[in-house]
C-alpha cells in the first residue's frame, strides 16, 4: 500500500513538473507589445537572403538617431528598431508581433485578402507623417515612384495601398569582365562571327545593335551565343549555376524570353496589347522545322490571353536551355561545370567557385554565372577574401544582355536589337505593416509608416543601392559620380535598369485585374516554387534543368515541353 | 485482493483535474478544433477576392480525376507519390526493421564494440537532420567521386546525381535506426537470462537464438513499429525536402507526405487548401482502415499471445 502511494506521488510530481514546464514554454513564445527598456520598440522582420541585413542596420541607425530625444510613450525616450532576420514563408511572419515586414515572394493579393496587411495609403500617397507629436515631412511621395502596374497591384483604389516595393531581382547571366577582356571573348565587327584579336580592335554592335555602347562585342544572336560558349569551352567551362538549386536555370530562360519578347511580355499582366500583335505558335512541329511556318499573329486581350502560352519567344527561350543542356561530354555537360550538375553545391558555393575557379583545385573555372543580380552582395565575403589575397585587386563582373532577335546574321541593327535590355522583377519583394501586430496602437502604426517612408527617401534608396549593389523596384536617380562609387556589378545593373526604363522595357508584373489575380501563379514572373510560368504538363515540372537534362526521368525536348505548356481559352477563362 | 484506491479524497481528484486541464485544452484546440476546421474546409471552394463557397463533394471528386485549375493535382501524380510512399514503407519494414533487430540483438548481447555501435546508431537522433543531409550529400557528391578519382583517376558524377531515389531512400532507412534500436534493445533486455542460458545448454547458436527466441519475444514491440509505420504511410516525407527543398523537378521521388508538405508551403497555397483538406480526409480513411486490419492480423499471429 505504501509502495502504491509512493508510486502515485512520484507520478503526480512528474506530471506537475511536466505541465508547468510546458506552460512556461508556451508563454515564452508570447511577444508582448515590444518593450525594450526605456525606448519604444519597432520590430522589423527582414528576409535575410541575397540582400542580407547590413543595409537595414544602417537604416536602423539613422532612424533611431531621428527619434533619439523623442518620447513616444510615457516613461520612454527614443526608438529601438529590432531587426528579426528570417527566411521562412512570408505568411508565417504575420501575427507574431513584428510590425514591419520586409520580405520577398509576397503575393500581395493573397496577403490582403487574408487581412494581414495594414492600409498604408497615407504613407504612400502623402509626404507627412505624425508620430505622437513628432512631424516628419519628406520631399517626395512614394506613390510618385511607382509604375502604373505597381499602383494597380498594391492599391485597392481610393488611395489605399498595402505595400511598398522593396528590391528587384533580375535573373540571367553575369560574366567575368576581366576574363572576357583577357581572353578577348568579344565578337569583332566582321562578317564571320569571329572574335577580336586584340584589345583595340573594333567590336561588333552587340545585342542592342548600337555601336559604342557597353554591350559591344557581346553575342547579339543565339548563333553567336553558342559560338561564344564553344570558344570559351576550349579553355574552361562557359557556365556555372547552383547545383543544389537547379531552379536558378529558370533565370536564364526567363531573361532569354524577356529579351526576345520585349514589350509583349507585359501583356501577361496588362492583358491588353492594343493593336500590337504577338507571334504565337499554332503548329510546333512545323515551327521547329521552319520558323516561318506554324506561327500566326494575334492581339492579346482577356479572351485571347491563352495565346501567350504559345508565344514563339517562349519556345525560343526553352530551345536555348535545351541546346545548352544537350551538349554533353559523356555523363557531363559541355557548357556547365560539374558542380552545376551535382546536387551538393549551393548558390553561394557556386559563387565561390565562380570567383576562385582558377585558384582552387577542387573547382572548375567558369566564365559566366547564372544568377540573380543580388549575387554579388551574397558573395561579399568571398570577394573581400579575393581582394585580400590579391593585394586589393577587385574582380569585375557585369550583367550580360541576351540576344533580342532570332537570327543567323553576324551583325544586327538597332531596330532588331530594340528588345535588348528588357528586364522584369522576378522576386516580388515588399515592405508591409502587419495589421494584427500594430493593432490600434496609433504610435506604433504611425512609427511603422514613418519607417517605411524614411526607408524610401531618395537618399535612403541610393544608400541601399550603394550598400548592396542592387536596385530598388522604384523610380529614383543617381548621379554619374554616385554610380561610379558602385562596384562594377552595381554599375552594370544600374545602367541596365536605366536603359530598360528609358526604352519602356522595365516591367513589374502585377495588376488588379480579376483574371490576373485568379491566374497569378501562372501569369507572374516570380521564380519561386509553385509558380507555373514555365510549367509543362508533358513532364509535370517547372524546373527546366530536370526537363532538359538527359539523365533525368523528366527529360524531354524543348518542343515537347512547349507542347505541354500550351493553354486553351477554357484554361484561362 | 482488493484494488488500491488512487484518489483518496476530493483534494486528490481536484489536484488531478488541475493537472490534466491544460493538456486537455491544448488537445481540444489543436487537435479537435484544427481538424474540425480542416474537415469543413474540404467542402469549400476558394477563389481570389471572394468569400469561401460551399462546394459539396467537388474536391473529393477532383482527387480521383484532376483539380479544375491546378494541372499538378492529378490522380496520376497522386498514385506516383503513393507508390513511393509504399516503397518507402516496405523497405523500412523489410530492410530497416530487420537490420534494426539485428543491430539491437548485437548490442543487447554486448558483443565486441556494442557500445560504440549504439552511439553511432543513435547519432542521427542527436545531430540536426539538416546537418546530416549536408554531410551525406557532400559524401555522395564530392567525397565518393573524390575517392574514385584518387584511386582510378576517373572523374565521375556523384551517386546522388546518378541514382537519386535509391540514395534518398537509403538515407531514410539508416536514419530510422536510432529510436527503433533503442526500443528493441530495451525489449530484448527484458528477456530473462535463464532462457538464453537454457538455449545455450541446448546448443542453440546466435542465429537460431535470434530467430526462434528473441524475435518472437519482442514481437509486441516489433508489431508496434510495423503498425505505427503504416499509420505514418502518407505522412512520411522521406527527407526529400531536406535534400531538394520544394523543387518539383524531383517530384518523381516525392511521397504523399512530401507532396502535402510542399503544397502547403508554396505561394498561393491558400487557394488549394480545400483540395488538400479533402485529400487529407481520404488518406486518413485509407490509412486508418489499413492500420486496423494490419493490427488485427499481427495480433492474430502474435507468438507471445499477450494481446
Amino acid at each position: 500500500m505504501m509502495k502504491g502511494k509512493r508510486f502515485f506521488g512520484k507520478c503526480m510530481s512528474f506530471a506537475l513538473i511536466l505541465t508547468l514546464t510546458a506552460t512556461a514554454t508556451a508563454f515564452t513564445a508570447c511577444g508582448g507589445n515590444g518593450n525594450t527598456g526605456n525606448t519604444t520598440e519597432l520590430k522589423v522582420v527582414n528576409y535575410n537572403g541575397g540582400i542580407g541585413g547590413e543595409w537595414l542596420e544602417d537604416l536602423k541607425t539613422s532612424f533611431e538617431a531621428k527619434y533619439k530625444d523623442v518620447s513616444l510613450e510615457d516613461g520612454k525616450t527614443g526608438v529601438t528598431v529590432t531587426i528579426v532576420p528570417d527566411k521562412t514563408v512570408v505568411e508565417s511572419m504575420f501575427g507574431r508581433g513584428n510590425h514591419v515586414i520586409v520580405y520577398q515572394c509576397c503575393n500581395i493579393d493573397s496577403l490582403r485578402n487574408s487581412d494581414y496587411l495594414l492600409d498604408i495609403g497615407d504613407a504612400v500617397t502623402g509626404k507627412t507623417v505624425t508620430v505622437k507629436d513628432k512631424v516628419s515631412t519628406y520631399d517626395t511621395a512614394i506613390e510618385t515612384r511607382l509604375s502604373d502596374s505597381q499602383k494597380q497591384l498594391l492599391s485597392s483604389g481610393n488611395g489605399s495601398y498595402y505595400a511598398v516595393p522593396h528590391y528587384e531581382t533580375f535573373g540571367g547571366i553575369y560574366y567575368d569582365v576581366d576574363l572576357f577582356n583577357e581572353m578577348k571573348w568579344y565578337f569583332a565587327n566582321t562578317v564571320n562571327n569571329t572574335f577580336i584579336s586584340n584589345g583595340s580592335a573594333t567590336k561588333s554592335n552587340g545585342p542592342d545593335g548600337v555601336q559604342g555602347t557597353v554591350d559591344d562585342g557581346l553575342p547579339a544572336t543565339y548563333t553567336q551565343f553558342y559560338a561564344l560558349c564553344d570558344k570559351i569551352s576550349e579553355s574552361m567551362k562557359p557556365l556555372i549555376s547552383a547545383g543544389s538549386v537547379k531552379r536558378y536555370l529558370n533565370f536564364l530562360a526567363t531573361e532569354a524570353y524577356l529579351c526576345l519578347a520585349g514589350k509583349s511580355a507585359s501583356y501577361h499582366y496588362t492583358l491588353d496589347s492594343g493593336s500590337d500583335t504577338v507571334n504565337y505558335i499554332t503548329d510546333i512541329d512545323a515551327y521547329v522545322a521552319n520558323n516561318d511556318n506554324g506561327v500566326e499573329s494575334a492581339t492579346i486581350n482577356s479572351d485571347t490571353l491563352y495565346k501567350l502560352s504559345q508565344q514563339a519567344e517562349k519556345y525560343q527561350a526553352l530551345n536555348l536551355l535545351d541546346t545548352l543542356m544537350s551538349a554533353e561530354e559523356g555523363a557531363k555537360l559541355k557548357y556547365f561545370t560539374d558542380s552545376s550538375i551535382g546536387e551538393s553545391r549551393t548558390n553561394t558555393d557556386a559563387q565561390k567557385e565562380f570567383i576562385f575557379g582558377d585558384e582552387i583545385p577542387a573547382y572548375q573555372n567558369a566564365a559566366m554565372i547564372v544568377e540573380g543580380n543580388y549575387w554579388v552582395n551574397e558573395a561579399k565575403t568571398h570577394l573581400q577574401s579575393y581582394e585580400k589575397r590579391h593585394g586589393g585587386k577587385t574582380k569585375n563582373y557585369a550583367y550580360m544582355p541576351l540576344p533580342a532577335v532570332i537570327s543567323t546574321a553576324t551583325e544586327i541593327t538597332p531596330e532588331q536589337g530594340v528588345n535588348s535590355y528588357t528586364l522584369a522583377d522576378q522576386a516580388e519583394c515588399y515592405m508591409m505593416i502587419d495589421k494584427k501586430s500594430v493593432g490600434d496602437n496609433s504610435v506604433l502604426i504611425n512609427l511603422a509608416k514613418d519607417f517605411i517612408m524614411f526607408a524610401n527617401t531618395e537618399e535612403n534608396l541610393k544608400a541601399f543601392t550603394k550598400k548592396t549593389g542592387v536596385t530598388k523596384a522604384l523610380s529614383y536617380d543617381m548621379t554619374d559620380a554616385e554610380v561610379s562609387e558602385l562596384s562594377s556589378m552595381g554599375q552594370s545593373i544600374w545602367k541596365a535598369k536605366k536603359k530598360a526604363s528609358e526604352k519602356g522595357l522595365l516591367f513589374y508584373f502585377g495588376s488588379n485585374n480579376a483574371k490576373y489575380l485568379k491566374y497569378s501563379d501562372y501569369l507572374s514572373l516570380n521564380n519561386s516554387q509553385g509558380k507555373t510560368f514555365w510549367f509543362s504538363t508533358t513532364n509535370q515540372t517547372s524546373d527546366l534543368y530536370y526537363a532538359f537534362r538527359s539523365t533525368e526521368s523528366k527529360h524531354t525536348t524543348a518542343k515537347e515541353f512547349f507542347r505541354g505548356m500550351v493553354k486553351t481559352a477554357s484554361d484561362l477563362a | 485482493m482488493t484494488r488500491q484506491k488512487i484518489f483518496k479524497s476530493k483534494n486528490d481528484v481536484f489536484f488531478y483535474l488541475c493537472l490534466v486541464l491544460i493538456p486537455s485544452i491544448q488537445f481540444a484546440i489543436f487537435y479537435i478544433g484544427v481538424n474540425f476546421n480542416s474537415i469543413l474546409l474540404a467542402f469549400k471552394d476558394r477563389e481570389s477576392g471572394v468569400a469561401d463557397k460551399f462546394a459539396g463533394l467537388t474536391n473529393f471528386i477532383q482527387i480521383f480525376s484532376q483539380h479544375k485549375s491546378n494541372s499538378r493535382y492529378t490522380i496520376e501524380n497522386l498514385l506516383l507519390y503513393a507508390k513511393n510512399s509504399l516503397i518507402l514503407y516496405v523497405f523500412n519494414t523489410l530492410v530497416g526493421i530487420t537490420l534494426a533487430l539485428m543491430f539491437s540483438y548485437y548490442i543487447s548481447k554486448k558483443f565486441k564494440g556494442a557500445g560504440l555501435f549504439k552511439v553511432f546508431l543513435y547519432i542521427p537522433n542527436i545531430v540536426s537532420p539538416a546537418v546530416l543531409v549536408i554531410i551525406y550529400k557532400y559524401f555522395l557528391e564530392e567525397g565518393y567521386p573524390g575517392i574514385v578519382y584518387s584511386i582510378t583517376g576517373e572523374s565521375i558524377l556523384g551517386l546522388l546525381t546518378t541514382n537519386r531515389f535509391f540514395w534518398v531512400l537509403f538515407y531514410s532507412i539508416i536514419m530510422s535506426f536510432g529510436t527503433s534500436v533503442l526500443m528493441y534493445t530495451g525489449a530484448m533486455g527484458q528477456i530473462s537470462d535463464s532462457i538464453f542460458e537454457s538455449a545455450s545448454l541446448e546448443g542453440v547458436g546466435p542465429l537460431r537464438e535470434f530467430v526462434s527466441i528473441v524475435v518472437p519475444l519482442v514481437f509486441p514491440t516489433l508489431s508496434t513499429f510495423i503498425v505505427v509505420g503504416l499509420a505514418g504511410l502518407f505522412t512520411h516525407q522521406m527527407n526529400v525536402f531536406s535534400f531538394y527543398g520544394e523543387s518539383d523537378g524531383v517530384s518523381d521521388i516525392w511521397t504523399i507526405g512530401m507532396f502535402l508538405y510542399r503544397e502547403m508551403k508554396t505561394n498561393d497555397a491558400w487557394k488549394y487548401y480545400p483540395y488538400l483538406s479533402a485529400l487529407g480526409i481520404v488518406l486518413n480513411i485509407i490509412t486508418s482502415t489499413l492500420t486496423f486490419i494490419l493490427r488485427g492480423v499481427l495480433n492474430k499471429f502474435d507468438p507471445t499471445g499477450d494481446r
